[in-house]
């Protein structure tokens, strides 16, 4: 059957006197490119409609009378077609001929010479003289955007950045002004772009009206010297990039690069957010706090000091004292040899990472109810859903090309459900559930219900059963005053009978104050949908880290601490003792307790910054403060480090080589594109390692690879399959990690409907900020520049009865401090609801929180007992 | 920001078209009507009201010519000078509005009652020449009967 359909699409036609078969349907245009032959465009982009504007790509075809378009020409059984003849370039020239009577010819001063498309094609079809003598078109270039300057008088109106701007990214932020020979491409103000800064627009520019600012006069693509792909690492996406170093070694720019995960897309901290591995602030040498001063010292010194501080503490307290935090911004190597210093050198299982606050819980339970093969989905497969629904998740700040995924979906045709909270889907939603916070997880528990009284779950999956059994949820009707209940069905009722459902959820699921109930009714809800799982990573490599063993509770591979067979081999490989099974060791906010009761007196902290990060960060800071010894590895003096008593100096993801593993759970390489000072991390902790007395001896990041796939079998398999060049994510079609493994025994205590937790007041959501999302976008100067203020913003009716006016200086206060904000009034906003700019800046957003750790997960889930405000004076 | 009466207007508009992209031009009208131009506040407006992106209202508000973006006079008087209306000498009703009103093409009356655009083919080539202001359409104009009409704009 499948066969004959691909008979029936299969389509034969003669290019140029060659026969080529093509499967269709496809353009002229794209069944010329896929056997290599170029047909010249302006205007055609893949992957979005054809638009037949620039003429360039004109074609003759037998039996046609007059020459045809080839980006917007079905291919059709039997075309012949020719694509370069005199009489198509006689055309072509003609075409250029009128692109050109507005055209400046700048080219000397023009950032886009040397791969300018308009440049290769005068020179090819030669139109060099214009027969038209019009005055040149002549309007300032407009350079008040902080990022993008935009020329008007070389645009030779091709939009194909304002087609990739609503069809491909779906912003819709820039769009033709105007008409006839006044039309310009603008923003909406007519000067700030104001927009996502996707950099999309400026990639497809064929000419240069579109121009980065990170390089203005100083590229010229000529000056590229080596090139490199490597992956973004600002979240957990992957999106591959492309990095062009100069021949001095600097680096000249980053581009997107056509890998299998972003497909030429990126985000504004991928295009734009690179400037923060030249910043002035990078630590550039070892640190050791002297007469309460940090002051440089050499590598040799810091190590010996740094070693001799962990055995001191080790040997006078044990290896309980001890703990350490992983990163998801560092590489699999990284967190490998951390985890292994800890329990290997120092006997400790106190390990963690701020994976804790999302991808830990939601893992363990999702992936161990469904099997982990049912937590992973390709980012791309998003945009072929017919019904997506966000769990109090906005994917395009949480990971911004899966929310462009989503918009693509909608933009198919797809029923996007937003549950809660999510701005970046504002254009591209068909319905938003927005209950109150204190019943959101209950409305959905009733979704589920609804979703369950018209479809029944199907296949043999013991475990989910037995969870549906047994997990309590309340109806649509007893939600009926948080919900309408028409609604719930009615959405019930859209994912019921929709064959290809998305669903998607990050921290905030992970973080729900009402505990692992709600992961499992997501968990049931995917089951039942048998839907895709998107779980939202937030850093690059959490995947990575988790399956190294920083958990602890885990160990490399991962296997949990207790498996005997794990625990034999590793010992055996490492030529070490492991911590003792029993050992239970510290998670997240435990290793702050503990620090703060004096249990932990030394923590080793490689790429986070706790300090910043973590809700109730006043307490944090407090036990931060209470420790005989802080190791901070990183690149930048964070509040953190500036409370350490020994700092060394990292490198980034663009000086270095190692591995990822993104949320879609495929392996990754980054690259060394430039050089830096400081020691990659890996190497530092190998040193650290010997001088422990482990056996290290790791002279490359490579050579901490071959000892990960000795550990970790299915390393092992992902490995091979990159090198079979398919980036294949694990686990590999009909390979493990289609078993459910989670104990069911240990959520029985979590079956029942959580009680609503009456607040007073009002709710208060933290929105994420698309473009500063941590340290390293801090330090990035482009991001700085189009990052907008932190806001308050409220509904018409909060402000008026708090008497608020737009701009006034809000003071927010909890029983843990107080926050200075302004306010913001937007009046198509829920009732009662405050949303708050979460810019992770020192101003303290986190400082106002308390937490609860959620059983089970021990992740930290943010909440206030009292919530007021005030105006400011 | 929009009075509360175009919001009111628009929303009923909103439920004629079978989505939102339909009823933009209607709702630029109104705001239009209300406002008198349509600064970038109220194109925001109208996008937020009809869930558009701002650029794209912005888009299709410059490329037509009865949008204004800046303030104009309280009636927009479109007088056609295409073919047929030329032909039937719109262009000497022009010199009648210049001389009765003080309005020239492209610029607002001295007090600001009125302001003059030549307009493109308003499809009355049948009853030439034609004008509308604002949205009423005027045929069969002749020198008298222009200044007749207008006189009703106040």
């Amino acid at each position: 059957m499948n066969n004959m359909n691909n008979m029936k699409n299969m389509i034969t036609l003669t290019i140029n006197g060659k026969k080529f078969e093509v499967k269709g349907p496809v353009k002229v245009l794209e069944a010329a490119l896929q056997n290599n032959i170029h047909i010249p465009t302006m205007c055609y982009y893949p992957k979005i409609e054809s638009f037949g504007g620039c003429r360039m790509c004109l074609v003759r075809v037998e039996g046609m009378y007059r020459l045809q378009a080839s980006c917007s020409l079905n291919a059709e059984d039997g075309m012949v077609v020719e694509t370069e003849t005199p009489e198509i370039h006689v055309a072509r020239k003609a075409m250029l001929e009128f692109m050109l009577i507005n055209h400046p010819l700048d080219c000397p001063t023009c950032d886009k010479a040397g791969e300018c498309d308009l440049q290769d094609f005068s020179v090819l079809y030669g139109a060099a003289e214009g027969r038209f003598h019009e005055r040149k078109r002549t309007e300032p270039e407009s350079t008040k955007d902080p990022l993008i300057v935009r020329n008007m008088e070389r645009c030779i109106m091709c939009t194909k950045c304002t087609r990739v701007c609503a069809e491909l990214q779906g912003a819709s932020a820039i769009n033709v002004i105007g008409r006839g020979k006044h039309t310009s491409i603008e923003p909406f103000s007519g000067s700030k772009f104001d927009c996502e800064y996707c950099g999309a627009c400026i990639i497809a520019c064929p000419v240069g009206s579109l121009m980065s600012k990170l390089h203005r006069h100083n590229y010229r693509p000529w000056d590229t010297g080596e090139q490199f792909d490597s992956t973004c690492s600002y979240c957990g996406v992957g999106c591959g990039i492309h990095m062009q170093i100069r021949e001095d070694g600097t680096l000249q720019r980053l581009i997107p690069a056509e890998s299998e995960v972003n497909q030429g897309l990126l985000c504004a901290r991928g295009f734009f957010g690179y400037e923060y591995i030249s910043s002035p602030s990078r630590l550039t040498s070892p640190l050791i706090r002297k007469d309460g001063k940090l002051v440089p010292v050499s590598w040799q010194e810091a190590l010996k000091y740094v070693a001799s501080r962990l055995k001191e503490i080790r040997d006078a307290s044990g290896g309980k004292s001890l703990a350490a935090l992983a990163s998801p911004k560092c590489t699999i190597e990284d967190n490998y040899l951390l985890q292994k210093l800890m329990r290997a050198g120092l006997g400790s299982n106190n390990i963690d990472s701020s994976a804790r606050m999302g991808l830990a819980g939601l893992r363990r339970i999702v992936g161990g109810l469904l099997g982990h093969a049912r937590t992973v989905s390709y980012v791309s497969e998003m945009a072929q859903s017919d019904a997506v629904l966000t769990v109090c998740s906005d994917p395009v700040t949480e990971a911004p090309v899966l929310g462009v995924r989503v918009r693509n979906a909608y933009d198919s045709g797809a029923a996007v459900i937003t549950f809660g909270h999510a701005p970046g889907l504002r254009h591209h939603r068909s319905v938003t559930m927005q209950p109150r916070l204190k019943e959101q997880w209950h409305v959905l528990g009733a979704l589920l219900s609804a979703v369950l009284e018209i479809k029944k779950p199907s296949g043999s999956r013991e475990m989910m059963q037995e969870l549906l059994g047994t997990l309590m949820l309340p109806t649509p009707e007893d939600m009926d005053d948080a919900m309408p209940r028409e609604v719930v069905r009615k959405v019930a009722e859209t994912l019921a009978t929709s064959a290809n459902v998305s669903l998607v959820a990050g921290r905030e699921l992970a973080c729900s104050l009402a505990g692992p109930w709600s992961i499992m009714v997501f968990a049931a809800l995917a089951h039942v949908l048998e839907a895709k799982v998107y779980l939202i990573s937030e850093g690059p490599n959490e995947h990575g880290l988790l399956d190294m063993g920083c958990e602890p509770d885990m160990l490399p591979g991962p296997a949990p601490m207790t498996d005997a067979g794990a625990r034999r081999m590793i010992e055996g490989l490492w030529d070490a003792r492991l911590p003792s099974e029993k050992e239970k060791g510290l998670s997240l906010m435990e290793i702050f307790e503990a620090a703060g009761a004096g249990d932990v007196k030394g923590l080793y902290v490689m790429g986070e910054n706790p300090a910043r990060s973590l809700p109730d960060s006043g307490f944090v800071t407090d036990a931060l403060a209470k420790l005989d010894l802080l190791v901070v590895q990183d690149i930048f003096m964070t509040e953190t480090a500036e409370l350490a008593h020994v700092v060394l100096p990292a490198k980034t993801w663009i000086e270095r080589k190692g591995t990822y593993i993104n949320m879609e759970r495929r392996l990754l390489g980054i690259d060394a594109g430039v050089g830096a000072e400081g020691k990659e991390d890996w190497s530092i902790l190998s040193e650290l390692c010997e001088a422990l007395g482990l056996k290290a001896g790791y002279k490359r990041s490579d050579d901490v690879f071959s000892e990960v796939m000795k550990v970790s079998p299915y390393y092992c398999e992902l490995h091979a399959s990159n090198i079979r060049g398919e980036t294949c994510k694990w686990p590999a079609e009909g390979g493990d990690g289609h078993e459910a493994i989670l104990d069911l025994k240990a959520l029985r205590p979590y079956l029942d409907i959580p009680p609503v937790v009456e607040g007073d007041g009002f709710d208060i959501v933290l929105e994420k900020p698309l473009f500063l999302n941590g340290t390293t976008a801090l330090h990035s100067d482009a991001l700085l520049r189009i990052s907008k203020e932190p806001l308050a913003r409220m509904n018409t009716a909060l402000a008026d009865s708090y008497k608020i006016r737009p701009g006034d200086t809000l003071r927010f206060f909890s029983e843990r401090g107080e926050i200075e904000i302004k306010a913001h009034i937007d009046p198509y906003l829920p009732d009662n609801t405050v949303y708050l700019t979460d810019t992770q800046e020192s101003a303290g957003i986190l400082k106002y929180f308390r937490y609860n750790k959620m059983p089970f997960t021990n992740a930290p889930c943010k909440y206030t007992q009292k919530t007021g405000l005030k105006r400011g004076e | 920001m929009l009075p509360a009466e175009a919001v009111s207007q628009i929303n009923n508009t909103l439920e004629k078209y079978p989505d939102s992209r339909s009823a933009l031009l209607p709702a630029l009208y109104i705001a239009q009507r209300h406002v008198g131009h349509l600064p970038l506040d109220a194109l925001h407006a109208v996008a937020t009201l009809l869930d558009l992106p701002d650029a794209h209202v912005r888009g299709v508000a410059s490329f037509h010519v009865m949008f204004r973006d800046s303030p104009g006079g309280r009636h927009l008087v479109q007088l056609c000078t295409n073919v047929s209306c030329m032909l039937a000498a719109s262009s000497g009703l022009l010199d009648v509005l210049k001389e009765h009103f003080g309005l020239r093409p492209g610029a607002t009356s001295p007090d600001n009652r009125f302001t003059l655009l030549e307009g493109e083919c308003i499809g009355e080539c049948e009853k030439v020449p034609a004008m509308l202001v604002d949205s009423d359409v005027h045929t069969g104009l002749t020198a008298e009967s222009i200044i007749e009409i207008l006189a009703r704009y106040e």
